[in-house]
């Protein structure tokens, strides 16, 4: 009886309390949050740095670029590889020519063309051991190596990003913290967006331009010359450069193309542009003012494209920046060029750059390897594979003059193909991974 | 071997139904009997608390032993609604019988977590990645009618659920004319539901 007594007024007493405690949700939150800040170097930095240096080794390669026996591959971001490649099973690396921001390059005469970030810049290269920086075309690009990112004049150029971490912990109201956060970064008017995604694929095209005096692109081109000018992508505009006076390159016109354009290849008066959506022809009659002849589309996918007579040969290639879901060759024939059809379609693995010459198709196909194809039965490539080089990583391609300058993850290796019954490797040069 | 196992069995059957013979008064300190209850209930509470309260199901079994007249310890599952989860909670549960022979006032306590937590509704989330049940324990007050077997309970208590929910977002920069994922930021919200509970019971012993 002592107990119920005891404990009655307890009952009540807790009964009561419970009236006083809450019932609603506490929410805690623990941010992670990791930003990456824009590092700014200034005009004068980066012009000072551009300088001929030592060869280096092969790293990050970017677009290559073949003239007068001379290789020229690009280090992304940080340069262009010069390689004596006049006797290509002994290439042998003579300088390395540092310009910083640097993603593409082009050749007409003795004169090299190089953007460095929003520049464009000409370097005399006649003599190659005293390489000289000639001109340079301020500002330029507007979306400098189509990095999706504003140029902050007063700062100078936004050239790398430093890695920052905040760790925040506080109690939140939990119907709040539910909402959609993070990812996309904004600072000092710098603007990271997703959406420009599409615009940064790996570029794959070969590019052959017209013309005795320039060189052969890779099949990464971005910059092509025709004529006396020279196109380059930038994002979505095409810029158009009159070279005609080689060291006084002149800006002279820009024109908006597509959102999803990547790569150029000039054949005879005609300008193809490769994008994920399509392939572009342009009538370059007037070369300042390319007139759109047509628009073949396919699905969406890295689309590099190359041509050969009658037909122009794409590759589609699936990947997180390119989407799609399709690996395969198209060929198309462009002998009308206002109805480009379709002639055959052959499945692929995941293929990169392409080249053909004389009717010998080459294909990097990923990590598939190197892929030969006697093309000429356009109805029966896949059936007339001459070589197949697997256990390489294959990226890109120039095939010229018996010799295939292919590079890949692990370097950059040539065949000769004199034989093409008997498709030799010659050389290897490594590429250090970084 | 098999002779063992018959005569297990044939004590334990003889022994419940030797227990169900025995009238509960005359049940001696210390004995040792089983119980069971089925429980439903409601949970109150609110989040955010601006729209109102809100009342959702709570249900659970338990199953124990009495140990003497007065304490009650068992093992029971469950499951229970929250504003934002639901969760299937395993708990040990622990009641001692304040005053009152045939009916009795009792205080008890409940510890476990939960085995699983889900969302009564799709609720679409930037980054979501996982959540995982955390602890959750319960103390309350009841009143138990006996009748017969049977034994009927109401209650009144306070429950603690824990959920940590983890998100990811994926953080993107440019470098060398490369779109590069960088480290993604991270986010960890640890939920505290606090509810009211109000319970009724039907069971044995």
């Amino acid at each position: 009886m002592k107990t119920k007594t005891t404990a009655r007024p307890l009952i009540f007493l807790f009964i009561f309390s419970l009236t006083f405690i809450g019932c609603s949700d506490k929410c805690e939150e623990t941010n992670h949050f990791v930003y990456y800040e824009p590092v700014y170097s200034t005009w004068a930095e980066i012009k000072a740095a551009v300088a001929v240096t030592e060869p280096r080794q092969l790293s990050n390669i970017g677009r290559i670029y073949f003239k007068d026996g001379i290789l020229f591959i690009n280090e992304s971001g940080k340069g262009i590889h010069i390689i004596d490649n006049n006797n290509p099973s002994s290439p042998v690396p003579l300088h390395f020519l540092n310009i910083p921001g640097n993603y593409d390059l082009a050749i007409r005469g003795q004169t090299l063309y190089a953007d460095s970030y929003v520049d464009l810049v000409a370097f005399d290269i006649s003599d190659l051991n005293n390489i000289k920086e000639v001109n340079r075309i301020e500002r330029l690009f507007n979306n400098y190596s189509t990095m999706g990112m504003l140029v902050s004049s007063d700062r100078g150029i936004l050239t790398e990003w430093k890695k920052n971490e905040r760790v925040t912990v506080n109690e939140a109201d939990c119907n709040l913290i539910y909402q959609p956060w993070g990812g996309i970064n904004y600072q000092e008017g710098i603007a990271l967006r997703s959406d420009m995604a599409g615009l940064f694929s790996v570029k794959t095209a070969f590019a052959p331009a017209s013309g005795s005096q320039t060189g052969i692109g890779g099949s990464m081109a971005r910059f092509t010359i025709n004529g006396d000018f020279l196109y380059g992508l930038d994002g979505v505009n095409l810029d158009i450069v009159d070279v005609s006076q080689q060291t006084k390159p002149v800006a002279k016109n820009e024109i908006p193309l597509a959102w999803d354009v990547e790569t150029l290849f000039p054949y005879n008066d005609k300008l193809f542009v490769g994008s994920q959506t399509g392939m572009y022809i342009f009538d370059l009659i007037k070369p300042t003012q390319p007139a759109l002849i047509s628009l073949y589309s396919h699905v969406r996918s890295c689309d590099p494209v190359v041509v050969e007579g009658d037909y122009a040969y794409v590759t589609l290639r699936s990947g997180s920046t390119c989407q799609g879901f399709i690996n395969q060759l198209e060929v198309i024939d462009i002998t009308n060029l206002k109805s480009p059809t379709v002639v055959k379609i052959y499945p692929m693995t995941n293929p990169f750059g392409l080249g053909i010459d004389r009717g010998t198709l080459f294909i990097c196909d990923g990590n598939d390897g190197l892929k030969v194809y006697n093309a000429t039965d356009v109805n029966a490539i896949s059936q007339n594979q001459l070589a197949h080089y697997k256990n390489i990583n294959a990226f890109d391609v120039i095939p010229f003059q018996n010799v295939a300058m292919m590079i890949g993850k692990d370097g950059l290796y040539q065949y000769d193909y004199s034989d093409i019954k008997n498709i030799k490797l010659i050389s290897q040069l490594p590429i250090v991974r970084q | 071997m098999k002779k063992l196992g018959l005569l297990l069995a044939g004590f334990i059957v003889g022994g419940t139904v030797h227990s169900q013979n025995v009238p509960s008064d005359s049940l001696r300190k210390g004995r040792i009997e089983y119980y069971f209850q089925f429980r439903s209930g409601a949970l109150i509470g609110c989040s955010p608390c601006s729209s109102g309260k809100q009342i959702n199901f709570s249900g659970s079994t338990v199953h124990g032993i009495k140990i003497g007249r007065k304490l009650r310890v068992g093992a029971g599952a469950g499951l229970d609604s929250y504003f934002e989860w639901n969760t299937l909670p395993v708990f040990g549960n622990v009641s001692w019988d304040l005053f009152g022979k045939r009916n009795a006032v009792f205080v008890e306590f409940a510890y476990g977590g939960a085995l699983a937590l889900w969302r009564p509704y799709y609720r679409e989330e930037y980054g979501f990645q996982k959540s995982n049940a955390g602890k959750m324990y319960s103390y309350g007050v009841g009143y138990r009618i006996k009748y017969d077997k049977m034994r009927i309970s109401v209650g009144l208590g306070h429950k603690t659920q824990h959920a940590v929910s983890y998100y990811e977002y994926r953080n993107y920069y440019w470098h060398n004319n490369k779109q590069i994922l960088g480290e993604p930021s991270r986010k960890i919200v640890k939920n505290e539901m606090n509810r009211l509970v109000v319970w009724m019971a039907i069971g044995w012993k």
